[in-house]
């Protein structure tokens, strides 16, 4: 297992506008009794003797992601729990505790409103070496747009704070695409969040999820999405002006300085394994090595996710149940197509050997239909997205699938 | 003779209620129980209890002691709903003596009331009225006998009140079945004389002919010839619906019920054809055979070139069970191989399309529909048919295009905007009659090609929903026609080109470049839109590039999302196709059966 993410599914008071991850507010005796849950879901793993065999009985891995919701919701004593449990169960590399080891990534999600000094002091004392801030906007109005219950104000403290505290390894999230917003807007929440020096930027799209209040207000047109032609000169001007500041645009919606790229999300793109805790926690299992693959073991990679309510989670982890319900078997046509369309998300493309392992002589053929039009790029024995094709990898995607008869 | 028979259809406009009836009928005389029933057991395909019309022909034998103490058959032939088939209409019609006209007591009479009662009348039909669902508040009974007795001769003055769906009336149809209408002549000593009115192929016993005896009679083992088809078969069973199937010793004059006889074809027992005997023959067929002759054409294409052979079989599998459809292999540039189909009527051609896709899991692009244009030569004789706008020639000097009578119902208040739709459709009206005081019933004479597709739905739309319609072809007329070619990227789509009057071309023209706009996704590429008639642009719109198109994050891992995604996307995507780099959606292809009125 390379990786593990644990889902703590509360928020502040209300959700933001337009979220539609599970989440609920937060409830201190609620949150304790997840607390539970989560000690009961690792027991019963370790139990089943699936994942949770290594050294000492903990899982070795090389990230760690603490998300949410709003993870720093809970109260400094719930955090020193949490991250005491993980510390028993988990281990990276060398040493003990969380983090303990070279290399390791251990992140956790901030609200800037949900922080202050003691909490970053109780995360460094617990092992978390990267916070992700989720500031979103440096301005007001987005802001309200948004949903978000926290000021600009609040960001730019929230990053004193946790490097004060000690933190070194600082990203924000950042979304652009929102109703209102100008050029010059996204320009200045750019230019503030450079100047506070944080190592990694999330720049995402904001996406209209279904049933949630944001896309109801736009259906009923008292918010406007803007036009894609806006949309688009909003990505650039985030890709312009984050590599003249050095940083590298790894992914899709992600730029980071030399060495600061999240492993932890390179390791979804790679396909590389990964456990989730917590209710509607997502998991990846591959498959098994022929040679190697003992009885009962899957022959097909595997996906799976929790349970979706967070009452039917802790319900089921009461009663001594695993809580994976939705579990998908992937054929190896699947795993064909994910590693086609999760590969294409990084800068670093996917490497032509493993195609041409995977496809034979068609994907260098197909993706060089691609190249002609200036949407791929090959080279170093790598395909990967042009800078004209990130900004619309899905078309580029579907159409390669289809040439290679996925 | 048997005195104890009922030959009798009902006839009704459509959802006035006639599926209804006939269930009623059949659980009132025991052929069901209730329990048996399922709404509306006469209508057996799928796409029939969905559509709620009947689109094949159907007998039932119901046994009846009536109130004389005598007991009665009673065969019930069901007749489909809808104008493109209104020849089996007529031939199930011409099997009976007598038909059920049912008229729903809230609606009044509609065009369909009539044009039904006059091809009862024109049968010789005794006919009943039934005014049906009293039981609604806003039923109006004697507005409808009023109705009745100014539009159609029959003696409306003591109709029968009736609710299928209460029950009530059932036992006042019957016995008025019994005691109205006659029983059949004919002389059983004849040479058999029997009626085709439908057939349809089984897997497993060939194809099922039902018919109606008229002279003569016909067991297991007779030779039997069907004189239209003039072919010669052995007969292996005769029997009756009761509605389960039921073999019976013989079917004598007067009959209704199955024969089967080894036949492979459908084509070979075409409606309205007669069966007689080898060894006995009649002198001359039963009046009133025409062959069934399509009236629309277009393409079928598969999506995907690999499934051409699969859309082939299935054509042919189809094809035995409706002799009424056509087809023959035709290529496009631009779709590639596939099959020109002639169908009776628009509703034919969606059925027909329907179970390609249903019952054979294959996807199909159809193009735009067409009638049949003739070029004439200068003696005015047919040179040739045009069924596709493929073999259009703008330089052809004398085209016909053919045209129908149409019969509209409209309530006073709606007049004008229908003048308008059949003004903007080049029609002529050729009567106007009041009936009743705020009731209008137009005759108007009109191209096919402008009312096969949207015009029934303007209509229904701009009279909110109280016009009704009915017509039938009447002939060819010259016509000032030419076509119009549309490009994509500079490259000619000859499955989109259209065939419209040269006076409304600029004015349509424009409206399809804009509706295809709407309709071809966009591309990572530019998509010139163009309408041209020979060289000459007449219209253009464009298609902008695709710009952004990419999933912001997959939060927590979660790909299944992603993967979900990519499915529908791919899914869309094989619904379209392919022509040069651009993908078309099927909708493109009848963009222009969606058209504004000017």
């Amino acid at each position: 297992m390379d990786s593990v993410y644990v889902h703590i599914p509360f928020c502040l008071a209300k959700k933001c506008l337009y979220c539609d991850f599970v989440s609920m507010p937060y409830s201190p005796p609620v949150a304790q009794r997840y607390l539970g849950a989560l000690s009961r879901e690792i027991a019963l793993l370790k139990e089943a003797g699936d994942f949770l065999a290594g050294p000492q009985d903990k899982l070795a891995v090389k990230s760690l992601f603490i998300g949410g919701g709003t993870p720093t919701v809970l109260e400094t004593r719930q955090l020193e729990e949490l991250l005491d449990l993980l510390g028993k169960n988990f281990v990276f590399q060398q040493g003990s505790g969380v983090g303990a080891g070279a290399g390791a990534e251990v992140t956790i999600e901030v609200n800037p409103a949900t922080i202050d000094t003691e909490k970053s002091s109780t995360l460094l004392k617990g092992g978390v070496n990267r916070i992700s801030i989720g500031v979103q906007s440096f301005s007001g109005p987005e802001l309200k747009t948004l949903g978000r219950l926290h000021t600009s104000r609040d960001a730019l403290d929230a990053v004193k704070t946790v490097k004060d505290a000690g933190f070194e390894n600082i990203s924000i999230d950042l979304i652009y695409g929102i109703p209102g917003q100008r050029v010059e807007d996204w320009r200045r929440t750019l230019e503030t969040a450079l100047a506070l020096g944080v190592r990694h930027v999330s720049a995402y799209e904001l996406t209209l999820e279904e049933h949630t209040p944001l896309s109801g207000l736009v259906e009923k047109g008292a918010l406007r999405m803007p036009e894609e032609d806006e949309v688009v000169r909003l990505y650039f001007l985030a890709e312009e002006m984050l590599e003249a500041a050095g940083f590298v645009h790894y992914e899709v919606s992600n730029y980071a300085l030399a060495g600061r790229e999240s492993l932890h999300n390179l390791n979804y793109w790679r396909r590389g394994e990964y456990l989730g805790l917590g209710a509607a926690a997502h998991s990846f299992k591959r498959a098994s090595q022929r040679f190697f693959s003992t009885e009962g073991a899957p022959r097909n990679g595997k996906r799976w996710k929790n349970a979706d309510g967070i009452f039917r989670y802790m319900d089921l982890l009461e009663k001594d149940v695993l809580p994976a319900e939705e579990i998908f078997l992937l054929t190896p046509e699947e795993e064909k197509r994910e590693f086609v369309f999760l590969g294409l998300r990084t800068r670093e493309g996917i490497s032509v050997s493993d195609g041409r392992d995977l496809f034979g002589p068609d994907m260098e053929k197909e993706a060089g239909l691609l190249v002609k039009e200036g949407l791929l790029e090959m080279s170093r024995g790598f395909i990967r997205a042009s800078r004209a094709g990130f900004p619309v990898l899905d078309a580029i995607i579907l159409r390669l699938l289809a040439g290679l008869g996925l | 003779m048997p005195k104890n028979i009922r030959n009798f259809s009902i006839v009704a406009h459509i959802d006035h209620g006639k599926s209804t009836i006939a269930d009623r009928l059949l659980e009132f005389t025991g052929a069901l129980s209730h329990r048996e029933m399922t709404a509306q057991v006469l209508d057996s395909m799928d796409l029939e209890k969905e559509r709620g019309i009947t689109i094949k022909a159907h007998s039932v034998r119901l046994s009846y002691k009536a109130q004389d103490g005598q007991e009665y058959l009673l065969n019930l032939i069901d007749t489909p709903g809808h104008v493109d088939f209104s020849y089996e209409v007529s031939r199930s019609l011409a099997s009976c003596e007598g038909a059920l006209l049912i008229i729903d007591a809230t609606q009044g009479v509609e065009a369909q009331t009539i044009a039904n009662a006059y091809l009862a009348i024109e049968n010789d039909l005794e006919i009943v009225p039934v005014i049906n669902k009293i039981d609604l508040p806003q039923a109006d009974p004697e507005r409808v006998i009023a109705q009745l007795e100014e539009t159609i001769p029959i003696d409306a003055s003591n109709p029968i009140l009736a609710s299928a769906k209460a029950g009530i009336g059932i036992g006042d149809i019957l016995e008025a079945v019994v005691k109205k209408i006659p029983p059949p002549k004919g002389d059983d000593s004849a040479p058999l004389k029997a009626l085709i009115f439908d057939s349809w192929f089984d897997a497993y016993r060939g194809v099922i002919a039902l018919v109606r005896v008229f002279d003569g009679s016909v067991q297991a083992g007779m030779k039997i010839r069907l004189m239209g088809a003039g072919k010669d078969y052995e007969v292996g069973e005769v029997g009756v619906f009761t509605p389960k199937i039921l073999p019976v010793g013989r079917l004598g004059a007067g009959d209704v019920g199955y024969i089967i006889a080894g036949i492979k074809d459908v084509a070979d027992t075409r409606v309205g054809d007669t069966i007689t005997g080898t060894e006995n023959p009649a002198s001359e067929r039963l009046p009133g055979y025409r062959e069934a002759r399509p009236m629309v054409y277009c393409g079928l294409y598969p999506t995907e070139h690999h499934q051409y052979a699969a859309l082939k079989a299935a054509l042919e599998k189809l094809k035995l069970n409706d002799a009424s459809f056509t087809y023959e292999p035709e290529s496009s540039q631009a779709l590639g191989f596939g099959f020109r189909s002639g169908f009776l009527g628009l509703l034919h051609m969606e059925i027909i399309r329907e179970r390609l896709e249903r019952e054979f899991g294959l996807t199909l692009i159809s193009t735009t529909p067409t009638v049949i244009y003739r070029a004439i030569d200068d003696e005015g004789n047919e040179k040739a048919l045009i069924d596709s706008p493929s073999k259009w020639d703008n330089s052809e000097k004398n085209v016909q295009e053919p045209y129908v009578k149409a019969v509209i119902f409209v309530p006073e208040a709606y007049l004008g905007a229908v003048f308008d739709l059949c003004r903007a459709r080049r029609g002529v009206q050729k009567d106007f009659n009041y009936i009743g005081k705020d009731r209008v019933m137009l005759t108007y004479e009109l191209p096919m090609n402008e009312i096969l597709w949207d015009f029934f739905d303007k209509l229904k739309s701009m009279t909110k929903g109280y016009a009704s319609l009915d017509y039938e072809f009447i002939g060819y007329r010259d016509a000032d026609l030419v076509r119009v070619d549309i490009l994509l990227n500079s490259e000619p789509v000859d499955a989109l080109a259209i065939i419209v009057p040269k006076e409304k071309a600029y004015f349509l023209a424009r409206q399809v470049v804009e509706k295809l706009r709407g309709l071809i996704p966009r591309h990572m590429f530019e998509v010139a839109i163009q309408a041209a008639i020979g060289s000459k642009v007449i219209a253009r719109e464009t298609v902008r590039a695709l710009r952004k198109d990419v999933t912001a994050k997959c939060y927590g891992g979660d790909i299944s999302r992603k993967r979900k995604l990519l499915e529908k996307q791919k899914e869309g995507k094989r619904k379209m196709k392919q022509v040069g780099r651009v993908e078309v959606p099927q909708e493109a292809f009848l963009a222009v059966l969606q058209l504004e009125d000017k």
